[in-house]
């Protein structure tokens, strides 16, 4: 297993490398650069010409492109151009909001996304079952930016005028914390950034509980028809117990191949939500890194997004080696 | 007086948040400033840096100049030159040139105690005129030479006369020497100072900064009482929002208080509700098409007075801007002192337009619909960036030309690679629609001069002898009843060649919450005054439903 695990990594490191390059040639082959914030008639040409010397972009490409995997190699990421700061300090501040806006969205998609779709199985055709699945399809079609919109204009907005609607959930539109956050004690800045997380988090990720729903629920109907189910329950082992041991572990083995592909479908969604709901994530930064042609920010944005997604990939994989005895990494 | 005040508030706010409701206090119903509270005002972009070496965009300006430090002059409501940290100035010719003196306020101090001194002014200058630190705007400074100091607070400044030379010190705040002093130039750009911890010298100091989430400044108990003591807010902070949508629920619900640049569709509802007034104000920033008159289509100033004429001006201000904005006659802001206030902008006049392109050779002879001449189709690709306004305008403008024989084939480009095409020195476009936001000391030369035909903004490839006479004169004169004839004598000429067709100049909408006081907004920005913003004095700074 041990092996198998250094294996993959060591396969990711080509991959990675692929995918800094690929990146580093698009970027610079886009038009423009980053001094274009600054082009306005009363600045003069010779100053964007200085920047671009302060910043070693009069430097040939291939040079640029070597120093910037020499200090990628030390760990340095170099310095964000547009928001004059070092990149690291960047990730270090956004790549935790991502995380915990994507981890929120995937429990909450697996925990409901599994709970729906079990309660359709055994309910098979029954109204319930077909209220569900008409509901699942209903918010599938849904753009996560839209719904945000619309759970922004009725829980941050709507329910704030009425007296009755009760206080906590009234949610804010917007940001991680609330402005007077500072000044808070410790269980209030806890609850703060949970009300926060809310809306963003079922934004991003109701439309993936709903297809993880769909599939659960054909997973678990093909598994309750197995033979060694009717036996189950043949040997009059209770029908709670039947569906929730015997069963549901079986059903869970092609849901949890879903997580891998679910990770990098979160980290692109999320962009549209870290938008709507002003989160400071990943997705706002490489994204506004992007248009303003903030290399280093980009780089090293694209380098995260990617090995996130290498290792959300290998956690999968191992995952299914520990619930499925019958797969062995060698 | 006011002091007393401030007892009252902080136990007012004290029982406010034990309760955590709103308590009304006694039955005062007088509406007196009082000390305290929170302000939230949210925008849709980030204030980059508060080094101004550094920034240049808006926001970073205005929290520079009105919150976190002192510029050496501000401006007046009629955009005149008026002292704030240089108490006064005076000038004395020596040579050709001159010298500008300013005696600076011996009372103000660096928010971690030390003096604000002559030598702070001497570094920032220096700084400007050093190359290596590429400051964005060192064209203001053309014109300056040196710096002397004279005495700790008495610095004086050598240059040419030229057009508003003390224009040139506003928004230009003085940076800490005893801070700053030992970076080098180049490394100024990246220096922790401009967003992990700026100290400043203004009446409000900084308190924290989270890039791309908000930025918190305090009140300064220490700004001096003679350039108008502490401000009444507690705490300033400046959010980053970046959807409308988000921006007009968190106004409604009371998360933010001033909601800068509302969407037009947003205006009604800020107005209907009863907790929040719209504040509107003129911008800098105009709309316009510019024509490439390299083409055959645009060489002829007669075929772009038709263009201008064919074009619904005033409906597509109605359509897109909810009629937020001004027509616009030239590049001269509406509010601004050499504004041409007699003369009117082009009419819509499709008939005319039709009988000018006519005039002009421009006539339809294979009946097609689109007019042509000598071979050439009047038909050409109009672009913009992506923006919904703008792009709304394209088609607006498609529809009008359409009516009198001109085929306007538009395409929205994304912004880089536009830049890219009008900038370079072969102008590889036909015509775009963009916006320009002009200085307050005005300066058209990079757009219309002759010289500078193959400059990056240039965009036009106009010239007339005339106009660059006028520009010459107009920059480096500065005797505003000398130059406002000559200011108008160019609209007039613009007018008449119209290398732009003009649209309009922005009307900016802020949304403010009713609870926040005495805030004045126009044309100078914002946040000018929001020193003296204060929190109606029976609120208590928590918001309705105890949010904060």
């Amino acid at each position: 297993m041990t092996s198998y695990v250094a294996r993959r990594l060591l396969q990711a490191v080509p991959l990675l490398f692929g995918v800094l390059t690929l990146v580093f040639i698009f970027m610079h082959v886009a038009p423009g650069d980053p001094t274009a914030l600054y082009m306005r008639p009363d600045v003069d040409p010779a100053v964007l010409e200085q920047m671009r010397r302060n910043w070693g972009l009069d430097q040939p490409l291939y040079i640029q492109y070597f120093r910037w995997i020499a200090s990628f190699l030390t760990g340095d990421f170099g310095f964000s151009l547009t928001q004059n700061r070092p990149v690291s300090d960047i990730l270090l501040e956004r790549v935790p909001n991502t995380l915990i806006l994507s981890g929120t969205s995937l429990l909450l998609i697996f925990a409901i996304g599994i709970a729906i779709g079990i309660v359709q199985a055994v309910r098979q055709y029954s109204t319930m079952d077909n209220v569900l699945t008409v509901g699942a399809l209903f918010i599938y079609s849904m753009p996560s930016f839209w719904l945000g919109l619309m759970l922004i204009l009725i829980f941050a907005y709507k329910v704030h005028q009425l007296d009755w609607w009760p206080e906590f959930l009234k949610f804010p539109a917007s940001g991680v914390t609330s402005t007077n956050y500072d000044l808070f004690g410790a269980g209030q800045k806890l609850g703060d950034r949970i009300r926060h997380l809310v809306l963003p988090s079922i934004a991003l990720g109701v439309s993936s509980a709903a297809s993880v729903a769909r599939y659960m629920r054909s997973s678990m109907l093909e598994v309750i028809r197995q033979d060694y189910i009717r036996t189950a329950r043949a040997k009059g082992v209770p029908e709670r117990s039947v569906i929730l041991k015997h069963a549901l572990k079986n059903a869970l083995l092609p849901i949890i191949t879903l997580l891998g592909l679910y990770l990098p479908f979160l980290f692109s969604g999320a962009v549209l939500v870290e938008y709507v709901f002003s989160w400071p994530g990943m997705g706002r930064t490489i994204v506004d890194a992007i248009y303003q042609r903030d290399y280093p920010t980009v780089m090293a944005t694209s380098f995260i997004f990617a090995a996130l997604v290498v290792v959300a990939n290998l956690i999968a994989d191992i995952l299914y080696a520990l619930v499925d005895p019958r797969i062995r990494y060698e | 007086m006011r002091r007393a005040l401030i007892g009252t508030l902080s136990l007012a706010l004290l029982t406010a948040t034990c309760t955590g409701d709103r308590q009304p206090e006694g039955d005062s119903t007088a509406v007196t400033p009082g000390y305290g509270g929170t302000v939230v005002v949210a925008y849709l972009a980030e204030a980059s840096s508060m080094n101004t070496f550094v920034s240049i965009d808006e926001f970073s300006q205005e929290l520079q100049s009105y919150a976190l430090f002192t510029t050496l002059l501000k401006y007046d409501e009629e955009l005149n030159p008026i002292p704030y940290l240089a108490q006064r100035w005076d000038t004395a010719a020596a040579g050709d040139g001159l010298v500008l003196t300013f005696y600076l306020q011996d009372d103000v101090t660096w928010h971690d105690g030390t003096p604000t001194t002559a030598y702070d002014v001497k570094f920032t200058f220096d700084r400007i005129k050093d190359p290596g630190t590429a400051y964005p705007r060192a064209a203001r400074f053309a014109a300056y030479d040196s710096a002397v100091v004279r005495d700790s607070f008495t610095v004086a400044l050598f240059l040419k006369r030229h057009s508003g030379f003390l224009e040139s010190w506003i928004s230009v705040p003085p940076m800490p020497a005893h801070i700053l002093g030992n970076v080098p130039a180049a490394d100024l750009r990246l220096h922790p100072f401009g967003t992990a911890n700026p100290v400043g010298n203004g009446p409000f100091r900084f308190v924290e900064h989270r890039p791309g989430e908000h930025w918190v400044f305090e009140a300064n108990p220490g700004f001096p009482e003679s350039l108008g003591g502490r401000p009444f807010l507690d705490r300033l902070v400046y959010r980053v929002i970046t959807e409308p949508t988000t921006s007009l629920a968190s106004l409604l619900n009371g998360e933010i208080d001033v909601y800068i640049s509302v969407e037009p569709s947003q205006v009604t509802q800020i107005e209907e509700s009863s907790d929040t007034r719209l504040i509107t104000y003129p911008t800098r920033s105009y709309t316009f098409i510019n024509w490439n008159s390299r083409r055959p289509l645009f060489r002829d100033a007669v075929v772009r007075r038709a263009l201008t004429l064919a074009i619904d001006r005033q409906r597509i201000l109605e359509s897109v801007k909810n009629g937020l904005g001004t027509l616009a006659l030239g590049s001269v802001p509406p509010f601004h002192w050499a504004f041409h206030q007699t003369l009117q902008p082009l009419p819509y006049d499709p008939d005319s337009a039709q009988a000018l392109l006519a005039a002009a050779g421009w006539i339809d002879s294979d009946g097609d619909g689109i007019r042509e001449r000598e071979g050439v189709r009047a038909s050409f690709e109009l672009r913009t960036n992506p923006n919904t306004t703008r792009e709304d305008i394209l088609t607006l403008v498609q529809g009008d030309l359409a009516e009198v024989g001109v085929e306007v084939r538009p395409r929205v480009q994304e912004a880089q690679s536009l830049a890219m095409d009008i900038t370079s020195a072969e102008r590889r476009f036909d015509a775009f629609v963009l916006g320009w936001v002009t200085e307050f000391r005005l300066d058209d030369r990079s757009l219309f001069a002759c010289s500078q035909i193959d400059g990056p903004y240039q965009w036009a490839s106009y010239c007339n002898p005339r106009v660059d006479e006028i520009l010459a004169q107009v920059t480096s004169l500065d005797d505003r009843s000398v130059t406002l004839p000559l200011w108008r004598e160019y609209q007039e000429i613009i007018q008449q060649d119209q290398p732009y067709t003009f649209l309009y100049y922005d009307v900016r909408a802020n949304g403010t919450r009713e609870r926040v006081l005495n805030v004045r907004m126009d044309m100078r920005g914002s946040l000018t005054n929001v020193k003296d913003w204060y929190i109606e004095s029976n609120e208590t700074g928590i918001a309705p439903g105890g949010k904060e």
